[in-house]
């Protein structure tokens, strides 16, 4: 869509969860890289980090970290500019890799359950074990009653949209850096020095695929789902450096610094080594809008994903879901406790199942529409009255068989590596063979109209 | 214009509390070097801003790129100065004299709440959005 003409659009149910974003709307690149810093300062990281810590001596850690951060940032990086050219949120970028049925079924079982409602539910449930670490003997603190307030507050900012995000962003990422700093000058400081930190051996140690598949998995949601947040780029170009360096810097700095409080400490709880290590207040702080920060994304995202086919305001979604995450989180505190284990499992899977969505949107948007010649910057443009395809039949089979293939049957490599390639070059294969072979890849017709609908 | 000249003149108290966060940061080092570091980060961040604030809006004109970029500078003097008042008093960061946290705290939250007000001064006069 021209910027030069009119906005042709309507939002029918706020923020822009069917249709392109208006240029009135457009962000600069320093407010998208808050937003994504924001969503980076989580302590999930801090944890991720933390058992890195357990796995893999300093220097390993930061190997690990490297690795599975550049991953991610090609990953983000390459969404980050398909949002901020199309202006459409993932699932409506999704539409023409997956199809207009498949971008609703994909998007919501991917990104509407895994993000808005399982990833969610996991940062409360973190949250509430984080409170009941820091403050054990009260009440409000329990693991379960800590995720019910914990949960509520995090649906505020998500309910008021992108605008909510980015405040709340503003207001913690600064913090959040500073605090990581701390952790790092606690495990210097409690280790003996930054050269005997440099020599302590973990206590469980990993292979590098594994570590690189937890760093890799522990945010893989979050670079697909990138166009949710770089449709609101006044550039593509600014989006993709945005996401890259917050990621290639600062999730780098999070979990070198959370590794070497784990490996000083011997503590997995992240928050925990720092409340030991005299932090106090900050600490809570750190817990409360550390994942405040991140969880309001996921929501927000979750919600762009149902309102592609629930016909209600974003707003009603984002306080259903939230609803059923802190529920969720509730349960998992008064039943599961605080053991480690479902964490780390629901990381394994994350990292598994989603990297062939990935792949298969990157691989339509910039190979396949290479292939059919179309430039860079027409590509998924959306106008009123375009014609989409109910399936796009590829797009599913090279999700379906990446996910199985790289998560579970293959056993060398990185999972979620192997799932995203797989995904993206069965696409591409299998789209070019049926493009030369005359076979259609595109089952049915579906016409949107001015509300994207 | 009368915005440009508010925020000129209102950006003097921010800096003014950075220095004194440098001072402080000067004479912890020898005492506890962790809480030298972090005076020195907090104090350093805000000057830094306050120096950009002003050299930016210094040939500007336009009400709305002004208002744009005092809200982006403000939101990270507030944010670090959040971050002083949580930090500095915390025990990891004790030095065996008491006024000096406390003077720390003090600045820091004197500093969020001064750009606050200034957050809300330039949204109110040059109608940018909080999240420019």
């Amino acid at each position: 869509m021209s910027e030069k003409k009119e906005w042709p659009w309507k939002d029918k149910f706020g923020d822009f969860p069917l249709v392109p974003v208006p240029p009135s709307m457009r962000k600069s690149s320093t407010s998208i890289f808050y937003v994504y810093m924001g969503v980076l300062a989580c302590i999930a990281v801090l944890w991720g980090g933390g058992t890195l810590g357990t796995q893999f001596t300093l220097k390993e850690a930061l190997i690990v970290a490297v690795v599975g951060s550049a991953i991610l940032a090609v990953i983000g990086g390459l969404t980050s500019v398909i949002g901020a050219i199309s202006r459409g949120s993932t699932y409506m970028d999704m539409g023409f890799s997956f199809g207009w049925i498949g971008s609703k079924l994909f998007g919501t079982i991917t990104l509407g359950v895994a993000a808005g409602i399982g990833w969610y539910a996991v940062q409360v449930w973190l949250f509430g074990i984080i409170m009941h670490t820091i403050l054990p003997n009260l009440w409000w603190a329990n693991v379960g009653v800590a995720a019910i307030w914990g949960g509520l507050l995090m649906m505020i900012t998500a309910i008021i949209g992108i605008n909510g995000i980015a405040w709340l962003s503003y207001l913690a990422v600064p913090f959040f850096l500073a605090i990581s700093g701390v952790g790092i000058m606690i495990g210097i400081a409690k280790g003996g020095g930054f050269g005997t930190l440099l020599s302590l051996k973990p206590a469980t140690p990993a292979s590098f695929g594994i570590g690189v598949t937890e760093v890799a998995g522990m945010y893989m949601v979050g670079a697909i789902i990138c166009p949710d947040v770089a449709r609101f780029a006044k550039k593509a170009s600014g989006a993709a450096i945005a996401w890259i360096l917050q990621i290639m810097i600062f999730q780098i700095y999070y979990l070198f610094g959370a590794a070497a409080l784990t490996l000083a400490t011997g503590a997995t709880n992240v928050v925990g080594a720092l409340v030991a290590g005299g932090i106090g207040l900050g600490a809570v702080m750190m817990a409360i809008l550390g994942q405040w920060t991140t969880n309001d994304n996921n929501l927000y995202s979750g919600s762009l994903a149902f309102n592609t086919w629930v016909p209600i305001k974003r707003s009603y979604i984002v306080l259903a879901e939230g609803l059923i995450g802190t529920a969720l989180a509730a349960w998992f505190g008064f039943k599961g406790g605080a053991g480690m284990q479902t964490f780390e499992n629901f990381l394994t899977l994350l990292g598994k199942a989603l990297p062939p969505v990935g792949g298969v949107l990157i691989s339509d948007f910039y190979l396949y529409r290479w292939y059919k010649k179309e430039p860079l910057k027409q590509r998924y443009q959306f106008e009123p009255g375009m014609k989409f395809a109910q399936v796009n039949w590829v797009g599913w089979v090279a999700t379906i068989v990446g996910a199985i293939l790289g998560g579970w049957v293959i056993k060398s490599g990185i999972p979620a590596l192997n799932g995203f390639l797989i995904g993206a070059a069965l696409y591409i294969v299998i789209a070019i063979i049926c493009d030369k072979s005359h076979i259609r890849i595109e089952v049915g017709k579906h016409t949107i109209n001015e509300m994207g609908e | 214009m009368k915005f440009k000249k508010y925020i000129q003149r209102s950006m003097v108290g921010p800096l003014v509390f950075s220095i004194i966060l440098l001072i402080l940061g000067g004479a912890v080092w020898s005492k506890n070097i962790y809480a030298g570091i972090m005076y020195l980060v907090v104090g350093l961040t805000q000057l830094i801003s306050n120096i950009l604030l002003y050299s930016q809006i210094r040939k500007r004109e336009d009400e709305t790129e002004i208002g744009g970029i005092s809200v982006q500078l403000n939101w990270l003097i507030l944010s670090i100065g959040v971050t002083g008042c949580l930090l500095f008093l915390a025990p990891f960061f004790t030095v065996n004299t008491i006024w000096i946290p406390y003077t720390a705290f003090t600045a820091c939250l004197i500093s969020a709440l001064w750009c606050a007000f200034n957050l809300y001064k330039a949204v109110k006069e040059t109608k940018v959005p909080l999240a420019t």
